[in-house]
């Protein structure tokens, strides 16, 4: 996948949290008319502050913060995108690789650190050591506790949702499978 | 035909093609390709391809940045003048292969022997730590006029919205954002009110010009709520031919605008709460009439209830979003001038409450209604209605430049004269 197809589904994932429903962004449509439609209000006031920050937005790829001059409702979704991507510190999905690789060992260390039983110190987990030196991967509630975990601390970045299937090996096996999950 | 008084209002079609078109094509009769095979050149031959291999080593690229630290060593020497700066050649020889190392494990991805043009991008793009400043591209010549990638200018009429706002009225200009509208009125043989010696034939422009500088965001204000506010300067002009009807305004205003929510329930479709305070002073075309005030005015969105956001009707044809508003305006009337309305009182509090409906059929063609309520806190403690109507085709893609018709009866603040008008104009809005 490209880097603009994964801003573009990062941005769907923002929207889709504000809207509260599925939007289908994949005919390019304008910000503000159907399916997304959002009036220059809403687009210069709350939308602007969630693309600028981190729960949801793009804090974590842009240089500097999008200001309410870079759009309005007659841009288009993929003109934002390609906005965004100019003033992006990722200009490569190998570049964005290599942040999610580490975004996502820090997630799954602190997860995997709270769902142990007794809780172990993050600097504990060891990549190279089996998931199952942690985590009770027989009991398919740890499972579940870990794939939702995933699915939700990570949603703006997973392009596709974990499976349980995914979360077997060492730590560094499932920490691949979730960056997998992040670029295609 | 009853006697109620009508306009008919004829306007003229203004655009300006090219500011709404794409910037002029560039001149390329170079092919990308080629434009990167000369860059390439270009680089290899500032970093120096000794073996004259035609890919960049890193033993060359190591030599290269040795070359472009004797400036670096100069200036540290210079800014402690007086210490004696020694430098060991080892230990500096071995920084500089190390960033080498580091810049050649980033961009070669393919782990040949150097850098090919297919990695020339990631190469000019990367970053040099310490004791150098920037990326690799900083210490490479600039390519030549027409090597490096032209970005297309932005329309002239994209830059100027990017800082000002043309819309009707400045307090609804951004939701159902009627445009600014320039019209002439001819009045029909049953029109009432014309005095002696008055024309005929008239002209009205409706329009607010505010001045959008960048906005702020303020986070954990009052506990979990995030706040913006953005600063702002506004002109807005309701004038026509007709001085003798007293119904000129032109407002100046000074304020800020802004939204306030919490961020941590903005999934759950919660409410956020939009702002605007400014300070007014209001005359008419002639700056006779003198009022110094306010307006403070809010508007909330939530939009599963279409409030900031477009839901069906009937699903791709026709879709709905509204926005309703309260506020207060204040004006103390320094000089009423030869209004009589105005001359009335000396001072005025309105409360109003206002909605505004926009119907999008086919993108392209959008009905507004809008309805307000008026109620005056002092003085006579009228209440007043005004309702407008306006249907308006888009011309452009931008929804730049519009025709529409449109219909206002009722009474306009702040003197509250009777208003009865069909007019078809043109409207402009940015």
């Amino acid at each position: 996948m490209a880097m603009n197809d994964i801003v573009l589904f990062r941005l769907e994932v923002l929207i889709e949290t504000l809207v509260g429903k599925q939007v289908d962004v994949t005919k390019n449509p304008k910000l503000g008319e159907p399916p997304i439609g959002f009036d220059d209000v809403y687009l210069h006031g709350v939308f602007l502050v969630f693309l600028n920050e981190n729960q949801y937005g793009f804090s974590d790829i842009l240089k500097k913060p999008l200001t309410k001059n870079d759009f309005d409702g007659s841009t288009k979704i993929n003109d934002l995108v390609a906005t965004m991507l100019k003033i992006s510190v990722v200009k490569s999905v190998d570049d964005y690789r290599t942040k999610m690789t580490e975004r996502v060992r820090l997630g799954l260390r602190s997860i995997i650190s709270q769902l142990a039983s007794p809780p172990i110190a993050e600097d504990r987990i060891i990549p190279t050591h089996p998931l199952s030196e942690y985590l009770d991967v027989h009991d398919d509630s740890v499972l579940l506790k870990l794939q939702l975990a995933l699915n939700q601390g990570l949603r703006k970045y997973l392009l596709t949702p974990m499976a349980t299937d995914d979360l077997s090996g060492t730590v560094l096996d499932v920490q691949t499978n979730v960056v997998n999950n992040t670029i295609a | 035909m009853s006697p109620s008084r009508s306009k008919l209002a004829v306007c003229c079609l203004y655009c300006i093609g090219a500011m709404f078109g794409r910037s002029p094509a560039t001149s390329a009769a170079q092919s990308t390709d080629e434009l990167e095979a000369a860059r390439f050149r270009q680089v290899l031959e500032a970093v120096g391809d000794e073996n004259h291999d035609g890919i960049i080593e890193r033993v060359e690229f190591a030599k290269f940045l040795q070359r472009n630290t004797t400036n670096l060593v100069q200036q540290l020497q210079q800014s402690a003048p007086g210490l004696s700066v020694s430098i060991d050649p080892v230990a500096f020889q071995r920084t500089i292969d190390g960033i080498a190392r580091q810049i050649f494990n980033k961009v070669n991805r393919d782990n040949d022997a150097g850098i090919d043009i297919k990695e020339l991008n990631q190469f000019e793009e990367a970053e040099l730590p310490w004791p150098f400043k920037g990326s690799v591209k900083d210490l490479l010549p600039p390519p030549p006029a027409g090597m490096a990638p032209q970005e297309q200018p932005k329309p002239v009429l994209d830059v100027i919205s990017d800082w000002i706002s043309v819309r009707k009225s400045f307090l609804d200009s951004k939701d159902i954002g009627n445009p600014a509208t320039f019209a002439l009125t001819g009045y029909g043989k049953d029109q009432d009110g014309l005095k002696t010696g008055q024309h005929r034939t008239s002209w009205q422009l409706q329009g607010a010009i505010s001045l959008q500088p960048l906005g702020h965001v303020v986070t954990n204000f009052l506990g979990n709520m995030t706040a913006t506010w953005n600063p702002l300067i506004v002109l807005e002009a309701n004038v026509n031919s007709d001085i003798t009807n007293n119904t000129d305004t032109i407002v100046h205003r000074v304020g800020v605008e802004g939204t306030l929510f919490d961020e941590s329930t903005v999934n759950q479709g919660s409410w956020s709460h939009n702002y605007i305070l400014t300070l007014d002073y209001t005359t008419d075309r002639q700056y006779a009439v003198d009022m110094l005030g306010g307006t403070v005015q809010y508007s909330p969105d939530k939009l599963s209830l279409g409030i900031g956001r477009y839901l069906p009707i009937i699903e791709p044809v026709m879709y709905y979003r509204w926005r309703p508003y309260v506020g207060f305006t204040y004006a103390n009337v320094l000089d009423p001038a030869e209004n009589p309305k105005l001359q009335a009182f000396s001072n005025y509090v309105n409360f109003f409450t206002r909605a505004g409906l926009e119907l999008a059929i086919w993108s392209r063609l959008k009905i507004t209604p809008e309805f307000a309520l008026y109620q005056e806190l002092v003085n006579q403690q009228d209440a007043h209605v005004l309702f407008d109507i306006t249907g308006r085709l888009a011309l452009d893609e931008k929804d730049r430049a519009s025709v529409q018709i449109s219909y206002e009866r009722g009474q306009k603040a702040p003197s509250f004269q009777s208003q009865d008008v069909v007019s078809f104009g043109l409207g402009i809005k940015l």
